[in-house]
């Protein structure tokens, strides 16, 4: 068997806000193998974001392990972990909040080319017009302001960024939630071709059981901080064990009346 | 320019911008003008104003023409005002994008020397440094800056704590980016608009410190300013209350003009916000 890709073991973070203590990761593990997507699911305040933003370095843990590439993760500091990055990338949740307010289209893409010296920079433009292209946007669009560009297109901008350095792992966090339905479709509908073309794996976060049964291979279902249950996207939906895994499918109508429509 | 037009359309604005505007050609347009030193001897002694041609504010006790000393004086004014807002904010703006964005000890630390600075009333600092350092116009400029950049850096260290929490910010961190092409190029760029409000108060204070400490005799002696005119004419106030009133208005005037055009930016700013 291949070496896992992204391995999490006994990962715990608590957050102390005004007295109290919110447990929002408690003894997490899971494997990634390269090329693999795992879906996150769970309610809201289950943790999705924290665990995402942790594996990412964005949040320092309290406890536990993370192996990437076989590397101890948690123990990079400094140079080493920004170089790290460029195979680590991230997609947010909101388009919107997550490019400055100044950052043009090139800009955005330019950066981690920059950063990480992946081409050099008179070959930039180039490469940040293929980006665009190969995300299904005109390179017409590089010169405008990222806030005045529709929703849909500023999120595929954000992965033409995230797939600038070839990263071996997009963690994508309800990357496609805030997108209209027809144009979530496209998205997944592209992130699924990349995923071909590059064998990127992806880490996965939604709440959207629809949404994760078109792009998932395996689904980890989390609950305050833990994860309750692991399977297929087709078991899980079709046999839901856990009490959160059993709301979430509950709270999906469309795939109980017809469990094999494409949504 | 939509905030041009807004800018405009508020009677602050349009009342400041018309007086700074006209303070503003006189000091670019001074040497124009009035070519020559403007410390020279033109005439007689203490001409009162509106009675010569040659002279139409008048002379000095040492026979210098009044009105060119008020036009050159203008530039100094306005360059003091201008370079020391401009270091103040430069400064500021960079220790609290530091403080904020750093935390733990060094914003601290940081956070410390801004509030002893800010214990010290501005002038006194600004007196203390111009005596010890000796009075010449950069020295004056820091002088000034030094005893104003605390309100910018409180201001943008606040903007700061609420931006570095932001997503593009997390996003920058995970592309790679080097933290202090986060903090100097993501953050501060975004950090400075509440901070740039604070411009006009900042010029008019620094213009009239200047025109203190050269009422003072602890401006730059080889240049013409406003405070010092006046404080010239104070030793003959009764014979010639021309020679400080002339000077006063015009000190008056830019502060004002300085003022009200900051008031009508920030209302222009905010109605385009509120639209
Ligand atoms: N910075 C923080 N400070 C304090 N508590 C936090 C912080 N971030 C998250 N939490 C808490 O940790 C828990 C998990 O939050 P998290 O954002 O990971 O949930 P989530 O599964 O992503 O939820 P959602 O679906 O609403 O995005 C919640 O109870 C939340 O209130
Ligand atoms: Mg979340």
């Amino acid at each position: 068997m291949t070496q896992p890709l992204l391995e999490v073991r006994g990962l715990g973070k608590r957050f102390r806000r005004a007295g109290s203590t919110v447990t929002a990761l408690d003894g997490i593990n899971l494997q990634l193998y390269p090329g693999e997507t795992l879906a996150l699911v769970g309610g809201s305040g289950s943790g999705k974001s924290t665990l995402a933003r942790t594996i990412l370095r964005l949040i320092e843990p309290d406890a536990g392990e993370i192996r990437f590439e076989g590397e101890d993760l948690l123990a990079k500091r400094g140079r080493d972990l920004r170089a790290m990055r460029s195979r680590l990338q991230m997609v947010f949740q909101d388009p919107h909040a997550a490019f400055n307010p100044r950052a043009t289209v090139a800009r955005a893409i330019e950066d981690p080319l920059r950063i990480h010296d992946v081409v050099p920079a008179r070959d930039r433009p180039r490469r940040i017009a293929e980006l665009l292209e190969r995300v299904g946007l005109s390179s017409e669009l590089a010169t405008r302001n990222v806030h005045d560009i529709s929703g849909g297109q500023r999120q595929r901008v954000a992965i033409a960024r995230a797939i600038a350095t070839h990263p071996r792992l997009i963690v994508l966090d309800e990357a496609v939630s805030a997108l209209d339905v027809s144009v979530r479709a496209k998205v997944l509908d592209l992130l699924v071709t990349l995923q071909e073309q590059e064998g990127i794996a992806y880490l996965f976060v939604s709440h959207d059981l629809g949404v994760v049964k078109k792009i998932a291979d395996r689904v980890a279902v989390l609950d305050h901080g833990r994860i309750v249950e692991s399977a297929t996207a087709d078991d899980l939906i079709r046999n839901p064990q856990s009490d959160a895994a059993k709301a979430l499918v509950a709270a999906t109508p469309r795939l109980k009346y017809s469990p094999e429509r494409e949504v | 320019m939509p905030v041009l037009r807004r800018f405009l359309g508020t009677a602050e604005g349009i009342a400041g911008g018309a007086i700074l505007l006209a303070i503003a050609i006189t000091a670019v347009l001074a040497s124009v003008l009035f070519p020559g030193d403007p410390l020279a001897i033109v005439a007689e002694p203490m001409l009162q104003p509106f009675q010569h041609q040659d002279a139409i504010l008048g002379t000095d006790r040492l026979g210098r023409d009044v009105l060119a000393e008020l036009v050159h004086g203008a530039r100094t004014s306005l360059l003091v005002g201008l370079a020391a807002a401009f270091a103040a904010i430069a400064v500021g703006a960079t220790v609290g994008t530091i403080a904020g964005f750093a935390g733990g000890l060094v914003d601290e630390a940081l956070m410390r020397v801004t509030e002893a600075f800010q214990t010290v009333p501005g002038f006194l600092l600004a007196l203390a440094l111009v005596s010890v350092v000796g009075p010449s116009l950069p020295v004056v400029v820091t002088a000034i800056a030094a005893s104003a950049w605390t309100q910018p850096a409180r201001i943008a260290r606040a903007e700061v704590l609420s931006i570095r929490e932001r997503d593009y910010v997390a996003s920058a961190r995970a592309i790679g980016m080097h933290p202090a092409e986060i903090a100097f190029r993501e953050v501060l760029p975004n950090a400075l608009p509440p901070v740039l409000t604070l411009a006009s108060v900042i010029v008019a204070n620094a213009i009239l410190i200047e025109a203190a400490l050269s009422f003072l005799g602890l401006g730059d002696p080889n240049i013409v300013t406003w405070g010092g005119m006046i404080a010239e004419g104070r030793v003959v106030l009764r014979g010639a209350p021309y020679l400080s009133i002339f000077p006063g208005l015009a000190l008056v005037a830019t502060v004002l003009g300085v003022y009200l055009t900051g008031e009508g930016v920030v209302e222009a700013l905010a109605s385009g916000r509120s639209r």
